[in-house]
């Protein structure tokens, strides 16, 4: 006897179409992800503070300084005016003087005088401007500098204070550098090494003692060369020397 | 979107191909999932049915009822065969009707067997495009990326830059191949190992139904 069922649910074409309708709806979604209501909502405007130059008063930031120097340049003939739209401007004022010769005189001395005022105030612009860069970039510079310090653990540190002599700087600036490269194969690899700093700051490292692992051998390598990388001086430009024990754990 | 139409042509080509698996796999799962459900309740409602019943005839009359069951498939077949050989005996109108040797017991067994065996093949019909989506579609996707790579690493090696902006975009661009391969896998994975275990239920279900089905027959029919 023949099975004579005829069960009656979409065959498997139609449950082909649902899922057309499905991915190109998912599609749609993904295609149009920007354009939905929701995703802007939560935008505010952002306004970025480059901290290292915000203590210093830079004269030039609250001054329009294009036009500053636009204006009293547009008379001067020789001026090698940067702003190419400055060009008609200029050759504007100097047309109709050629056209009247009677009061050409007159002009020159104006126009003598406006250049002396208008070299006078460059001249003081630039000196201004000058003094304004170079006091920005002590300040950046020592910024950067306290922030160094700061990364050995102890503000403000100079590595002179008690507790903060150059070992434990320089430790803590390769136990730092061995957490960002570490990789190890065996369970508690060590390497033993003498590190060298030179008066000028660069690193120089032989080690006495391999791990036997060449993953961690060579995390140290890189290690000592990160570190390297941002080394204050020794104190008193004097070469030092030390030896390390590197370990997973950290630097001894 | 825009990513999409930078890639090249093998590229193009595998996320069509991925696109096609993962249509017709969710295709599959939409279709299994109803077959599945709606044979499982139809299942659980013609047992209740089938054990209050007194009389096989009266079952077979209302089997119309479990349509979507498979064990009214093996009623139907089961109850075909044993009608047969009752036909069989009247016709030799020997009183002793259905023998439990060679002939009765075991052809209405072999009946069953057959009806489950056939059922079966039909609820794992398509599972096997589940299972083949699952285990290439990653491969695929990988193959699409590996192939973009290698247009972009061209393409970087004639521009004669290699910063990040140069390199970035067109690995980018081939990694969409493996994130739609994945894409296409995942739910066909999920919904295979999904379906082979109602599937299997339902076989034991089947399988207890014509242990069931054989002692009726033979406490009932058999030896009489």
């Amino acid at each position: 006897m023949k099975t004579a069922f005829s069960r009656s649910y979409p065959g498997p074409g139609g449950m082909l179409a649902l899922s057309l309708v499905c991915h190109l709806v998912v599609f749609l979604i993904i295609a149009n992800w920007h354009f939905l209501p929701e995703f802007h909502r939560d935008e505010n405007p952002v306004t970025y503070v480059d901290m290292v130059t915000l203590p210093v008063a830079a004269p030039q930031s609250g001054m329009p300084q294009a036009p500053a120097e636009a204006e009293p340049k547009a008379p001067a003939a020789p001026a090698p005016a940067p702003p190419a739209p400055a060009k008609p401007a200029m050759a504007l004022p100097t047309k109709p003087a050629a056209k009247t010769p009677p009061p050409k005189s007159q002009a020159k001395t104006e126009q003598q005088q406006k250049e002396a005022e208008d070299k006078a105030f460059n001249e003081r612009m630039a000196k201004l401007q000058q003094s304004a860069e170079d006091r920005r970039q002590a300040a950046a510079l020592e910024a950067l500098r306290k922030k160094g310090s700061t990364r050995t653990g102890m503000p403000g540190a100079t590595g002179n204070q008690a507790g903060s002599d150059y070992s434990s700087y320089l430790q803590s600036r390769l136990r730092d550098a061995l957490k960002q490269v570490i990789a190890t194969q065996t369970k508690a690899p060590q390497v033993i090494a003498t590190i060298t700093v030179s008066p000028d700051g660069s690193i120089d490292y032989r080690v006495e003692k391999g791990s036997g692992d060449p993953f961690f051998d060579e995390a140290v390598q890189r290690a000592v060369a990160l570190a390297g990388k941002t080394l204050v001086p020794p104190p008193n430009h004097t070469q030092y020397k030390r030896v390390f024990r590197f370990m997973p754990e950290g630097v001894k | 979107m825009g990513m999409l139409a930078s890639t090249g042509l093998v590229v193009k080509l595998v996320l069509l191909l991925l696109l096609y698996f993962s249509v017709v796999s969710w295709g599959i799962i939409f279709y299994k999932l109803l077959q599945v459900y709606r044979a499982n309740g139809a299942s659980e409602r013609f047992l209740e049915f089938f054990w209050k019943a007194k009389r096989f005839d009266a079952i077979n009359s209302q089997l119309d009822r479990f349509e979507h069951s498979p064990l009214t498939v093996l009623f139907q077949e089961g109850y075909g065969e044993l009608r047969k050989l009752q036909e069989k005996v009247e016709e030799k109108a020997d009183p002793n009707i259905v023998s439990t040797d060679l002939g009765g017991v075991d052809n209405i067994a072999r009946a069953l067997r057959r009806a489950t065996t056939s059922e079966i093949t039909r609820l794992e019909k398509y599972l096997t495009f589940l299972a083949t989506t699952g285990a290439t579609a990653p491969f695929v996707g990988l193959f699409g990326t590996v192939w973009g790579i290698m247009t972009a690493f061209e393409k970087i090696g004639q521009s004669g830059s290699a910063s990040l902006a140069v390199v970035a975009p067109g690995i980018a661009e081939a990694l969409i191949a493996t994130a739609i391969g994945l894409v296409a896998a995942i739910p066909a994975v999920m919904g295979y190992n999904h379906f082979q275990h109602k599937i299997k239920v339902l076989i034991s279900e089947m399988d207890s139904f014509s242990t069931e089905f054989l002692n009726i027959v033979q406490r009932n029919f058999a030896g009489r």
